[in-house]
């Protein structure tokens, strides 16, 4: 979307910055808004999330150094938005990263993603513990390198390897279910290990 | 490289996030084991329909023409970067006088201030007191308040979503109902220190904040204990006091939990305002206790 610039400033500085503000940052919406709206679960929450965030990254415009990655820059202003709303509100379960980096992938069933709706896909992601469901936005959705999500989350890049290790195997044992329970895909194999 | 080898790094493979050497090792054996190759082409299948859902989402509309406004209307670009960082609390201080504002914890912009900040008050009050005073510290002073003020309701179904015991959200209309004049509940979470789990409660008059502190009390955690006397009885349940600086502290005690209210009230308020509460509060903990 195009804007037009706002009265008496086509020139100058401020402008300048309007204009790169404009071409750098505000496209990232719908990414920001979309792992907000899966963060937090409640569109209003997502919105001010966004707007705070597109805020303080307006006002702290002047930081950010021109051809590094602009979306990873808001999408780190956008977590440290969510966590401080999360810290007050405190909504959201808190995960402790004692466990050890998970070997049981072996173990976790490969669902078939053929006969799955998004929307059970959706839902499953939706049913991860918040922590989790972050590194798998940023990562698998966004697409952003393990280091990248490190640094938008301000935790360890080992933290985030355990995180998403743990979180695509909930995600994949809930799939497996959900694909289960219409008669496709894993039950045989699913049922065979718990015995 | 064995399936065991393979599916252990298999994630960090198809992220692109080994070394040359290793996705060429993965390669080879994706190459001629069709089990793992099968869970490669799975997973991968899984990702992309994941991506594919989760970007179907797209902003509300307007919200992109709400945030050009706000920013539009922001006029000047900001100077200095420190609204993001400094307090609420700390700033409403700033007439007080700088100097005074730095003993009482103002200005600590980073974490590491505020942690040595606290540390520095710590051997200032008895070892049970500082349970109550480093987290006031901690979480109230040196974090905003929120610019919208939820309902009671609001906040209790926030702790119940927690798992919070829902008995506990009797606390916010008792706690609510004998606070000093002006001062409404703004607050209430679940918090940590130093691993140790808060029920947080904060009410404030704008200017001031109290701090309602409940935590789990752990062996041999007492008041009387470290603390040279009663300084006064709710029907009968005693209530301990100490201050440091401008922090006032008043607590009790139930057989399982530590209750603190923490302020910068005058000494006789924070204590006078924790006893009118203190008996009934006394009894809704300990519902939950047995
Ligand atoms: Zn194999
Ligand atoms: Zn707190």
């Amino acid at each position: 979307m195009q804007f037009p610039a706002s009265e008496g400033s086509g020139t100058g500085a401020h402008a300048d910055r309007q204009r790169r503000f404009d071409a750098e940052a505000l496209p990232h919406i719908h990414d920001l808004f979309r792992t907000a709206m899966r963060v937090t679960g409640d569109r209003t929450r997502a919105e001010d999330a966004v707007q705070e965030a597109f805020l303080q990254g307006w006002k702290s415009f002047d930081r950010f150094e021109p051809g590094t990655n602009c979306k990873a820059w808001m999408f780190r202003i956008l977590f440290h938005v969510i966590q401080h709303q999360r810290r007050r509100w405190f909504r959201f379960p808190v995960l402790k990263d004692t466990e050890e980096f998970l070997e049981a992938n072996l173990t976790a069933p490969e669902p078939v993603t053929e006969e799955l709706k998004d929307e059970e896909i959706l839902a499953s992601l939706d049913r991860l513990p918040a922590d989790y469901r972050a590194v798998v936005l940023l990562v698998d959705v966004e697409e952003f390198p393990y280091r990248e999500a490190a640094e938008i989350l301000g935790i360890p890049i080992g933290t985030v390897m355990s995180r998403l290790s743990r979180g695509r195997r909930q995600l994949r044992d809930h799939l497996s279910d959900a694909a289960a329970s219409f008669g496709i895909g894993n039950r045989g194999r699913k049922e065979a290990q718990k015995q | 490289m064995s399936c065991h080898e393979t599916l252990a790094i298999l994630d960090q493979y198809l992220d692109r996030e080994l070394g040359a050497a290793q996705m060429a090792a993965i390669e080879t054996h994706l190459r001629s084991c069709d089990s793992c190759g099968e869970t490669a082409a799975r997973r991968t299948a899984l990702r992309q329909r994941l991506r594919t859902a989760a970007r179907s989402m797209a902003a509300t509309p307007g919200l992109e023409t709400r945030i050009h406004s706000q920013i539009l209307a922001q006029h000047k670009p900001a100077r200095n970067h420190f609204w993001l960082l400094i307090p609420v609390a700390a700033a409403l201080l700033l007439t007080a006088g700088a100097w005074n504002h730095w003993q009482d914890g103002g200005f600590r912009t980073t974490p590491e201030a505020q942690r040595a900040f606290i540390a520095s008050l710590a051997p200032e009050v008895a070892a049970t007191m500082r349970v109550g005073l480093q987290q006031h510290i901690h979480c109230s002073v040196y974090q905003e308040v929120p610019s919208q003020f939820p309902t009671l309701e609001e906040l209790a179904r926030g702790l119940n979503s927690q798992g919070q015991d829902a008995r506990l959200a009797e606390l916010l209309p008792e706690m609510q109902s004998h606070l000093p004049a002006k001062f409404r509940i703004v607050d209430a979470h679940r918090c940590t220190f130093d691993q140790r789990l808060y029920l947080h409660v904060a009410a404030t008059d704008g200017k001031r904040i109290i701090s309602l502190l409940i935590t789990g009390r752990e062996e041999g955690e007492a008041f009387e204990s470290d603390l040279r006397g009663v300084a006064a009885q709710a029907a009968g349940l005693p209530i301990y006091v100490a201050g440091v600086r401008r922090f006032q502290l008043a607590g009790f005690e139930t057989p399982k939990h530590l209750v603190y209210l923490v302020s910068d009230l005058p000494a006789a308020e924070n204590l006078a305002a924790l006893r009118a509460m203190a008996s009934e509060m006394a009894r809704t903990i300990r519902n939950t206790e047995t």
